[in-house]
């Protein structure tokens, strides 16, 4: 991966680190802005527009997590966004495939899971909680304010869905 | 075709418990990675280059008496004032474990995982070895060897040398499972069974070998005592409460059999706590056939013997460039793994410690989860995250991860130009430092992908 790559690149650009190291050191820590947005692509979260409409959520079953994205982010950059996140569970598989999916503090998160056998979605450090029914979409809204980063897992397959990264 | 809404009860907490642990920390800015991996790497090329040529750690021999402190630590009522403060917090732990219902706001597995097992972190970092005072399986054997009229001290078997810190490895190793693999760590029956054999066991192996198993395998007690060689305060050779460097704290703690297994536990599971957070992990985790479980154990595992053959390996080079010969050099390096350790603890839970730990707290105005118990009078507070800025803490991590790797590098320095003739004492250390920054390197990577 890219990743791997740029941390191999420690060692060659070691003048450039140094003076990165020593401008934070001193001048403390202004640099967050400019720093959050070098990690950002390290995950990839799609965020491909689709309207608000989440009700295709329920069909995709157990194919290869290529055909659903897990979000679809509705309005604008401001924080008043509903990003809609569809997840399915069939045979024991997460579709689409667990990642992390990048939100912006203050947003609206519409939460939508379906599941082929009972269960319990749990947000971690939102602590909000639903029951599921086989085949039945369960679905929360739920608005994230603190940066950090939120497990949402089932309880009873215990299987981690996705990590919603608030920024 | 909305999905039922969480009910108030919901909402209001009374779920099954689960898991520890909410809000993660964001991963750090790559640059900070960047810059915190470039300190690193100068910082351990500068020590090899400038820091003295002769050992200057005099470790356990080191340091200035406090006779006042020491007046203060010795009195028979501070002792027994810590004893009998250990049982009332076990006490009170044991409320809400044995007679508490199994809800998420049980403060039961809160206390385990954060209170006890992330705060004997800053109280060692202070205070030294604590938990050898409070240990309630301690005062437990103490009460029954003199109910039973038995020496306390020696049980009926001599404990073998040879044993070393192996029981504390083996049993800092089924709490780290318990903590990062059991998948229902969370929960009353799984905590109290643990602890139930836990206790059990030790009580058992304490009668049989005295008091003194606890120095050497009570995983709790041991893990405290690396650390707190970390404090400022400590004991010195002949006993007498010092001030000291933690430099030398760290460099008295004598190798023993099992000393590199101890530390590759204490660094390899935060790292595979880190590894298993990352999505690509559990990605792979549940992608694959086997059970999480399974691959959890396995994976946990792997990291700890990865870290442990590292040490070993890069001391055994480093004896060999070292002309110091392969053999125990394993043993001699150990030490130096504790500081990076500690700053990768300190790195990954600092948030979970700060936010988590006030959840406890409140959680234990209401131990058995009454809905109407205020006890401590911290039932009605609120979560606050004022001591967690993102920023602040992302910086906090990589100061932390830094300054655990400047620490080990001069303890590595100081010991290798103590084993090593003085003109091989350079290179000698080059498989040292090349190991430090490898664990470094990757603990950064971890925090900025993890």
């Amino acid at each position: 991966m890219s990743r791997l790559g740029t941390t191999g690149a420690v060692g060659f650009r070691g003048t450039l680190a140094v003076l990165l190291a020593a401008g934070m050191l001193t001048a403390g820590c202004s640099a967050g802005s400019s720093g959050t947005s070098g990690s950002s692509g390290a995950s990839g979260a799609p965020t491909t527009s689709a309207g608000s409409s989440m009700g295709a959520s329920a069909s995709s079953g157990g194919s290869a997590g290529v055909t659903a994205s897990a979000s679809a982010s509705a309005g604008s950059s401001d924080g008043t966004s509903v990003t809609a996140i569809a997840v399915s569970i069939a045979g024991g598989k997460v579709s689409p495939a667990p990642d992390r999916i990048q939100v912006k503090a203050g947003s609206t998160v519409k939460l939508t899971v379906t599941s082929d056998v009972a269960d319990e979605v749990h947000v971690h450090g939102i602590d909000k909680e639903f029951e599921l029914s086989p085949g039945q979409p369960g679905s929360i809204t739920f608005t994230v304010t603190d940066p950090g980063v939120y497990e949402v897992e089932t309880h009873e397959s215990g299987k981690t869905l996705f990590q919603l990264v608030v920024r | 075709m909305s999905g039922p809404a969480p009910s108030p009860s919901l909402a209001d907490g009374l779920v099954l418990a689960h898991g520890i642990g909410g809000r993660q920390d964001l991963p750090i800015p790559f640059s900070y990675a960047l810059a915190g991996a470039a300190v690193a790497i100068v910082v351990s090329f500068a020590a090899l280059g400038f820091l003295w040529k002769q050992p200057r750690l005099r470790g356990d021999e080191a340091g200035r008496p406090v006779p006042g402190l020491e007046r203060i630590a010795d009195a028979p009522a501070t002792r027994v004032a810590l004893r009998v403060l250990g049982l009332v917090l076990t006490g009170y732990w044991l409320i809400g474990l044995v007679l508490g219902p199994d809800l998420a706001t049980n403060p039961s597995a809160g206390v385990v995982y954060v209170l006890f097992w992330v705060g004997l972190v800053p109280a060692s970092l202070l205070f030294g070895p604590v938990w050898r005072l409070l240990n309630p399986l301690r005062t437990l054997h103490a009460g029954l060897t003199a109910l039973l009229r038995v020496d306390r001290r020696h049980g009926v078997l001599e404990l073998s040398p040879r044993v070393g810190y192996w029981p504390a490895a083996v049993g800092l190793f089924a709490f780290v499972w318990l903590e990062l693999v059991e998948p229902d760590r969370a929960t009353l029956p799984v905590l109290r069974t643990w602890f139930g054999l836990y206790a059990g066991l030790h009580l058992l192996l304490a009668l049989v070998f005295g008091s003194r198993w606890f120095d050497r395998g009570d995983a709790f007690e041991v893990y405290s005592a690396f650390i707190g060689r970390l404090a400022v305060v400590g004991r010195r050779a002949d006993g007498r409460l010092v001030v000291r460097s933690p430099l030398d704290g760290m460099a008295g703690l004598a190798p023993a059999p099992g000393i590199v297994a101890m530390v590759a536990v204490m660094l390899g599971s935060t790292g595979f706590d880190s590894l298993s957070n990352a999505p690509v992990w559990f990605r792979f985790a549940q992608s694959g056939p086997l059970p999480t479980e399974l691959l959890g154990t396995l994976g946990l595992v792997v990291t700890i013997v990865v870290v442990g053959l590292l040490l070993t390996a890069a001391s055994m080079a480093a004896g060999s460039l070292g002309h110091a010969g392969r053999r125990g050099l394993p043993g001699q390096f150990a030490h130096t793994i504790v500081p990076i350790a500690v700053g990768y603890v300190v790195a990954h839970y600092y948030s979970l410690f700060v936010l988590e730990g006030q959840r406890t707290v409140i959680e234990l105005s209401d131990p058995r989860v009454t809905g109407t118990a205020n006890w401590l009078d911290t039932a009605e507070r609120g979560v606050s995250g004022a001591l967690v800025p993102a920023t602040a803490v992302a910086v906090l991590q990589v100061v932390a991860v830094v300054l655990g790797h400047v620490v080990g590098t001069v303890l590595a320095h100081d010991r290798a130009v103590r084993l090593f003739p003085r003109a091989e004492a350079v290179r000698g250390q080059l498989p040292l430092l090349v190991l430090m920054v490898t664990y470094t390197v990757g603990g950064l990577y971890l925090l900025f992908s993890g």
